[in-house]
């Protein structure tokens, strides 16, 4: 039975030092599966939401602001803000669920207490947590795409790009908000993250305007947040200016990506097994 | 009657001397934290198809012993065995063939009954006509048919206690560990969990559990060590273990404190052990005939009544079970 899983965790159980984990694993995917199926049985309150959040922002932002913005760098205000509020809302999803959704498993429900006394391991619950918020990122970030494909908004094919990236974006900002999870004590400590982490993200990576309108002396805060890389290839991918230039964003957010999910399978083992 | 483990070649159960089959063995386990030893250095082995008990007070080291079994907890010394796999080695070949059920029920609340067997059934790689097929066994085996389709907020506290216990042997396991099986129930139900596990203990399942309940342990386990500070006290089988330390009767009484000197020359020759713990004196009987014609000064409370397992809990900690 236990055969099928992957022998890729040479520390799989319980034991000190730093792991290196396989993302990849069946048990990865047994955990995801958990979250999706308590997911779905909740689907009439869960999935009309981020449809209309987009509607709802898209109307505010581009009927309402972008009268007065009729362009920002040569492109319709409504396609700027656009591209950003697909990649606003994989910020949202993936950090509240990986706050608040894996906060609750992990410590009211004990789900991960009943999981680990399974074959499946530590490691492979956090990464199921991180691929599941992910996906559920990626779920909303698309529904801002579609949203914007019935508007006929979307001026290029390379469009299709984009969920793939908010898939990997989600799989940072996720692992981001694990480690704040990991941290906290209690649901209060959250806002600590989201005031001074999550809001600022958003207002600074050129999802409603571009991060070159800073002024000089704060234009550092957007180039450090590890929205801003994803925004930029995002929206270059949405509008079809491509170039070489975008590369050096994809590796910075793999980059980011694996320091950050390293971080937090750690820390969440150094939490979990005492 | 061994196993033989095809992937290694070696033979999964030792064999002691007694001849019976070894389905764990402690050997001067360890743990320490940070500011404390929460366990000192215990060893015990537990036999195939019996019922081993691990008794002792809150925070005696027992749940920290099982969460080393469980392979959740790294040991800190010694070594621990757990279906012939070591703790440090492959616990996945450990986690796969025992049944844990917490002192908690951690349940997944947002799922039916039925669903909770099936998820659960899936971290096993269990494909879902087979989990399917032993999840509506074991919900027959509960008595819990009825409420495959409710939600597991819907149900009472002692259904939730037997669906955990009921999930705990969806991967048909060889060893099943309880940690405190009935810590919280009403007397009623904790019957009924009672009767459940002597249910499995006649199917051949090896039972590992947990309990500061005197009454559970001598109901259920077949033998125990009584665990106090994270050592073990003494190893036996509950019958064995009260009338070697204890005896057969107890006297327990509360005397004002002149009666006291006047109690000891009364019961000087005979075979009678005097304990006090808190305001209470208790006098054990080691003969079956220590209290004949025995007359005592008048107490403001007094009771004569059989030997138990507190008793010897009482006898090697010098106080009692249920608290400081």
């Amino acid at each position: 039975m236990t055969e099928n899983y992957a022998n890729a965790h040479t520390l799989a159980g319980p034991g000190r030092g730093i792991v290196v984990p396989n993302p990849f694993t069946l048990g990865t995917y047994r955990v995801f599966q958990r979250n999706k199926d308590v997911f779905l049985k909740l689907w009439k309150t869960e999935l009309w939401p981020p449809v209309v959040e987009a509607l709802l922002s898209l109307f505010a932002f581009g009927f309402g602001l972008g009268v007065y913005i009729a362009q920002v760098n040569g492109q319709p205000y409504i396609q700027f803000i656009g591209a950003g509020l697909i990649f606003s809302s994989v910020l949202f999803t993936a950090s509240f669920e990986c706050m608040f959704g894996t906060f609750i498993r992990m410590q009211q429900e004990k789900v991960f207490d009943a999981i680990i006394a399974t074959p499946v391991s530590i490691e492979e619950v956090v990464s199921g947590e991180i691929l599941f918020a992910s996906t559920r990122a990626t779920f909303n970030g698309t529904c801002v795409v579609v949203v914007l494909a019935v508007l006929q908004l979307i001026p290029s094919w390379w469009v299709l790009l984009v969920p793939p990236v908010a898939l990997l974006t989600g799989f940072l900002l996720a692992s981001l908000a694990v480690i704040v999870t990991s941290l906290v004590s209690s649901f209060t400590s959250f806002n600590y993250y989201i005031t001074l982490g999550v809001i600022p993200m958003q207002l600074f990576s050129s999802v409603f305007f571009p991060a070159s309108q800073l002024p000089e002396g704060v234009r550092w805060v957007a180039f450090l947040s590890p929205l801003y890389p994803a925004v930029e290839l995002g929206r270059a991918l949405y509008t079809g200016n491509i170039h070489a230039g975008l590369l050096l964003n994809l590796l910075w957010i793999l980059g980011l990506t694996v320091v950050f999910y390293l971080l937090a399978v750690n820390l969440m083992r150094r939490r979990l097994i005492k | 009657m061994s196993n033989l483990d095809i992937k290694t070649g070696l033979t999964i159960d030792t064999i002691n001397q007694t001849g019976r089959n070894v389905v764990v063995e402690a050997k001067d386990l360890r743990k320490n934290y940070k500011n404390f030893q929460a366990v000192k250095g215990i060893s015990f082995q537990v036999y195939q198809k019996e019922c081993f008990g691990l008794l002792g007070p809150n925070g005696a080291g027992k749940s920290t012993t099982i969460r080393m079994l469980n392979c959740v907890s790294p040991i800190s010394g010694g070594s621990l065995t757990v279906l012939g796999h070591s703790v440090t080695g492959d616990i996945r070949q450990i986690k796969a063939q025992i049944g844990v059920v917490p002192q908690d029920d951690n349940l997944d609340v947002d799922l039916t009954v039925m669903q909770n067997l099936l998820v659960y059934a899936r971290y096993f790689n269990i494909d879902k006509k087979e989990a399917t097929r032993r999840a509506d066994e074991v919900l027959e085996l509960f008595q819990l048919t009825e409420k495959r389709n409710n939600k597991t907020d819907e149900i009472s506290g002692g259904m939730k206690r037997r669906l955990v216990i009921a999930r705990a042997l969806i991967n048909q396991p060889k060893l099943i560990i309880l940690d405190e099986p009935t810590t919280g129930l009403d007397p009623a139900a904790r019957q009924v969990v009672w009767q459940q596990l002597r249910l499995l203990r006649e199917r051949g399942v090896t039972i590992l559990l947990t309990t500061h309940y005197m009454d559970e342990a001598t109901q259920l386990c077949d033998r125990l060590v009584i665990i106090n500070e994270g050592r073990i006290m003494a190893e036996g089988n509950p019958r064995e273990l009260v009338q070697r330390l204890v005896g057969y009767e107890v006297i327990e009484m509360r005397l004002a404190e002149k009666d006291k000197l006047n109690l000891l020359p009364l019961i000087e020759n005979r075979p009678i052990l005097l304990e006090e713990a808190g305001d209470t004196l208790y006098l054990f009987g080691q003969h079956n005939q220590a209290f004949q014609n025995l007359t005592l000064p008048e107490a403001n409370y007094r009771l004569r009544r059989e030997a138990s397992l507190e008793d010897v809990f009482l006898r090697l900690t010098g106080r009692g079970l249920g608290g400081e």
